[in-house]
């Protein structure tokens, strides 16, 4: 089997340049000072409470917690100029008139995007180390975590094709996807505050919860915590979501499971921006103009 | 082999191909000549199925660009004016490239890319970065990769432009090569004689119609209403002059230093009686002959004389 043409040169070129390793570099040491500061804290506490080892637990969901947002951040450098970089370097028009297809070409850019989050993560992967030598923290749930962590970067990766795609410069396709997963990020979560205020001052009760759970569907940060609840037994998901009304039936499973149902809309939103990406790359479009 | 008809682009209120009709036949090299802004490149970019056509088809092959372009790719090399290239690849890792993007099977590249970069003389250069190619090399290099999956129609456009005088021969020499190899090519440049050298036919577009069309002889032939003939004396270049003015069907006479040239309306008989009158007038004449046109006058006479 051919491996995809452009991911393979991607792979090829990208390890050539030293603007990676130092990426992955600064992304080790963030994680890793992040680690160190906790550790550093907890220690210091220790002189007057006494250390708990069963602390060690939150070390893990904060690692997780900073692999998820420097992932959010980095994701949209990496992916944003992908095709608008190629416009740029004036190679898009020797891909285009080539067998492969437009959306060989939209995904080879978005699984090459995905390698380099991979390295990066993988890179990290010896801090966690620390964690299992507490324990609390099983390796199924640290690789379906990591597994959630790449499925969000992929989401996030589409989103920055499909800006690339439209836009012919790359600092503007990184703004517009910087603004759209700051507004998956921070919008939702003002959207839902904001539905609550509005309706308690109308009706003087509680909204209910299907509108929050529509709402936060594509919310990074509730999925995240979703399955961090799932694995460490916390319930801050639930906490929140009991703001909005009493959880029943569905909305009981949805609640408790909500890592799931964004997950589903992670895949849907992924699947729409590749459609959407190939139909704008692509420059013909089905039609005459 | 190529079939155009009544193409048209427009860009809103901009019609950049308007009504355009050609044929190119298999084996030729067509030659696309035009002011800047004529519409070559866009006619390009639309054979290429890089752009969308506003009405009209284009077939290649019997196939249509639009509707099977999928088919077409396998058919069209594509070299555009402008165009940039992976710097951070090798020579040898950019052809596998654009070889794997046109699914050739790994085993098949090595020897592929190394016949392919004998064509272009850039065997020796393979393990090189294509950053460090010269200009002349990176044109060299994009003619080779559109060869790579071997196609019967080459769109090359302005393929010399940038080029010092010598990389220009070299160019022209591949061409040439590969018209022996059974290619058809497309080539657009605004160096006019470079193309009446190598061109079958060629094809004077301007304000996105073909204006002309022919070899070079025929497109001369059918322009010129006057032929200019020059005429070289011995001495009494005075009165040469003077008798050229008594002539009929003679115009337009300039005179140099040493020779004489005139726009001539006639035929052959009546040059050749035009010089007996000459020589009966004893000017003593030392060459009498008809001066070559070239591209570059035809194509400013077409167009106009204005570069748009």
């Amino acid at each position: 089997m051919m491996m995809n043409p452009v991911l393979r040169r991607e792979m090829r070129t990208s390890l050539r340049n030293w603007r990676v390793f130092g990426a992955i570099m600064l992304y080790v040491l963030f994680v890793a000072g992040g680690a160190g500061i906790f550790l550093y804290v907890n220690m210091f506490e220790s002189y007057n409470y006494g250390f708990d080892p069963r602390n060690m637990v939150y070390l893990y969901a904060i690692l997780c917690a900073m692999q998820m947002g420097l992932v959010l951040i980095t994701t949209p450098a990496l992916a944003a100029g992908s095709i608008s970089g190629e416009r740029e370097r004036q190679t898009l028009d020797l891909l285009l008139v080539t067998k492969m297809s437009q959306f060989s070409i939209v995904i080879g850019k978005l699984v090459s995007s995905m390698g380099l989050i991979l390295l990066m993560v993988i890179a990290t992967l010896p801090i966690f180390a620390v964690v299992f030598y507490f324990g609390g923290v099983t390796l199924p749930a640290l690789l379906g975590m990591i597994g959630f962590i790449l499925l969000t970067a992929c989401m996030a990766g589409s989103i920055s094709i499909f800006f690339s795609c439209i836009f012919k410069r790359t600092v503007i396709s990184i703004v517009m996807v910087y603004l759209v997963i700051g507004g998956l990020c921070f919008g939702t979560l003002l959207a839902t505050a904001l539905y609550y205020t509005s309706y308690w001052n109308l009706y003087q009760k509680d909204p209910g919860l299907i509108v929050p759970i529509l709402l936060l569907v594509g919310n990074p940060g509730v999925g995240f915590f979703s399955v961090i609840d799932g694995q460490l037994g916390t319930n801050f998901v639930e906490t929140v979501f009991r703001i909005y009304g009493t959880q029943n039936g569905w909305t009981n499973w949805v609640v408790k499971n909500y890592w799931v149902v964004n997950a589903a809309a992670n895949v849907a939103i992924i699947c729409f921006f590749l459609a959407m990406a190939t139909y704008f790359v692509n420059p013909i479009k089905g039609k005459r103009k | 082999m190529l079939e155009i008809k009544n193409l048209v682009k427009k860009y809103g209120m901009v019609t950049a191909v308007n009504n355009f009709n050609l044929v190119v036949k298999k084996g030729s090299i067509y030659g696309f000549v035009g002011p800047n802004g004529a519409g070559k490149t866009t006619t390009m970019k639309i054979m290429a199925g890089l752009l969308p056509a506003t009405s009209g088809t284009i077939r290649i092959d019997g196939f249509d660009v639009t509707e099977q372009s999928k088919l077409l790719k396998q058919k069209i090399g594509y070299m555009p004016d402008f165009f940039g290239v992976y710097d951070d690849l090798k020579v040898m890792e950019y052809m596998d490239f654009y070889a794997g993007t046109y699914y050739i099977p790994y085993k098949e590249r090595p020897a592929l890319i190394n016949s392919l970069l004998e064509i272009v003389d850039l065997a020796h250069k393979k393990d090189a970065y294509v950053d460090s190619l010269s200009r002349g090399m990176k044109q060299r290099l994009c003619l080779s990769r559109s060869l790579v999956h071997d196609p019967d129609l080459l769109i090359l456009d302005e393929p010399a432009s940038g080029l010092d005088p010598r990389a220009r021969v070299e160019m022209k020499e591949i061409l040439k090569q590969l018209q022996t190899m059974g290619k058809t090519i497309i080539i657009s440049s605004h160096i006019l004689p470079e193309l009446a050298e190598i061109c079958t036919e060629i094809g004077i577009i301007d304000h996105g119609k073909l204006a002309a069309e022919g070899t070079v002889q025929e497109i001369m032939r059918r322009l010129e209403k006057n032929r200019i003939l020059q005429m070289k004396p011995l001495k009494h270049m005075d009165k040469l002059c003077q008798v050229l003015q008594e002539q009929p069907n003679i115009v337009d006479i300039m005179e140099s230093t040493d020779y004489v040239e005139f726009a001539f309306n006639g035929t052959d008989e009546e040059a050749s009686r035009l010089l007996a009158n000459i020589i009966s007038a004893e000017i003593p004449i030392l060459s009498f002959k008809e001066k070559e046109g070239n591209l570059e006058e035809i194509f400013m006479r077409v167009t106009g004389g204005d570069e748009k």
